[in-house]
């Protein structure tokens, strides 16, 4: 029987950021940018749609006069993760 | 990469890569200790053994402290200049790791050259290799583990050397245990993204 994939994570550059995210403690937006290969615009808009969710925090803060903006998973977005990943394996094995 | 949706095969790729790719590159950062305090360690021993083999003088080994003197802004730098973008709890095991070594060693030898007389090199190999087989530990990087266990049984062998072939055995065991497996470390994570 096929469980149902999380259609906010079911999504190149969203599972890609997630990926990333579930491995270190925080990440700032330059290196999620390099990882994924992807353009500023477009995964800022990922990145938004994944905070409303809860599942990432995003913090902007200064560092002298140029911004920084940081990601941190959240446990609903760890917990999303996990069930994306226990869900694509019934995919797998049949 | 872009905003599409994706079939299966291609979510379990995706997941498998960002996250290999983002553990390399932590490994590779891990290496840069072993670098920074493996050279400075082994070339600032081998001007001492020079110097006091051609001199004579014992106040040469004033310069054991040049190695904190060195390396930490060394290492204050090396970090400046990575720019990661990024922070992880091996990141910080491993900080905190050489923090812990890096603090008892400098007591060590403070203790050893004003208080009382200890085997000091000795035990500063020993620190130090325990501090490259834990590294190795928390990476899992088994080259660092051998090393560090290579230098955790070399130490032992100060307690029977005199005393200035002590400190270019010491060089050359400081370089091995720590200089070879930072090399090793960083050109193995670095070819895989040639």
């Amino acid at each position: 029987m096929f469980k149902e994939l999380d259609p906010l994570l079911h999504s190149q550059l969203r599972l890609a950021v997630m990926s990333i995210l579930i491995s270190v403690e925080s990440a700032d937006f330059v290196f999620l940018k390099q990882q994924t290969d992807s353009t500023a615009g477009n995964l800022s808009v990922q990145l938004d749609k994944l905070s409303a969710a809860d599942y990432i925090v995003v913090k902007k803060s200064f560092v002298g006069k140029k911004t920084r903006t940081t990601c941190h998973i959240t446990k609903t977005g760890r917990e999303a993760f996990e069930r994306y990943v226990e869900n694509l394996k019934t995919y797998i094995q049949h | 990469m872009e905003e599409r949706n994706i079939n299966e095969q291609e979510s379990l790729e995706i997941i498998a890569t960002m996250i290999e790719q983002t553990r390399e590159k932590v490994i590779r950062q891990a290496g840069m200790p072993f670098l920074t305090w493996g050279y400075t360690t082994s070339v600032i021993a081998l001007l001492i053994w020079y110097l006091i083999g051609t001199t004579g003088l014992h106040q040469w080994h004033y310069l054991w402290f040049g190695i904190p003197a060195l390396g930490w802004p060394l290492s204050i730098a090396t970090r400046r200049t990575q720019k990661k973008g990024y922070t992880t709890y091996v990141d910080r095991s491993v900080a905190n790791i050489w923090l812990v070594f890096g603090t008892t060693v400098i007591l060590c030898s403070v203790m050893a050259f004003f208080v009382v007389q200890m085997p000091i090199l000795f035990l500063v190999l020993l620190l130090m290799s325990m501090g490259v087989m834990l590294t190795g530990l928390v990476i899992r990087f088994p080259v660092a583990i051998g090393f560090g266990l290579f230098g955790i049984l070399a130490s032992f062998a100060f307690l029977f050397i005199g005393s200035l072939h002590q400190i270019l055995y010491f060089a050359v065991v400081f370089f091995l245990m720590m200089v070879v497996p930072g090399h090793i470390l960083y050109h193995l994570t670095r070819m895989k993204h040639v």
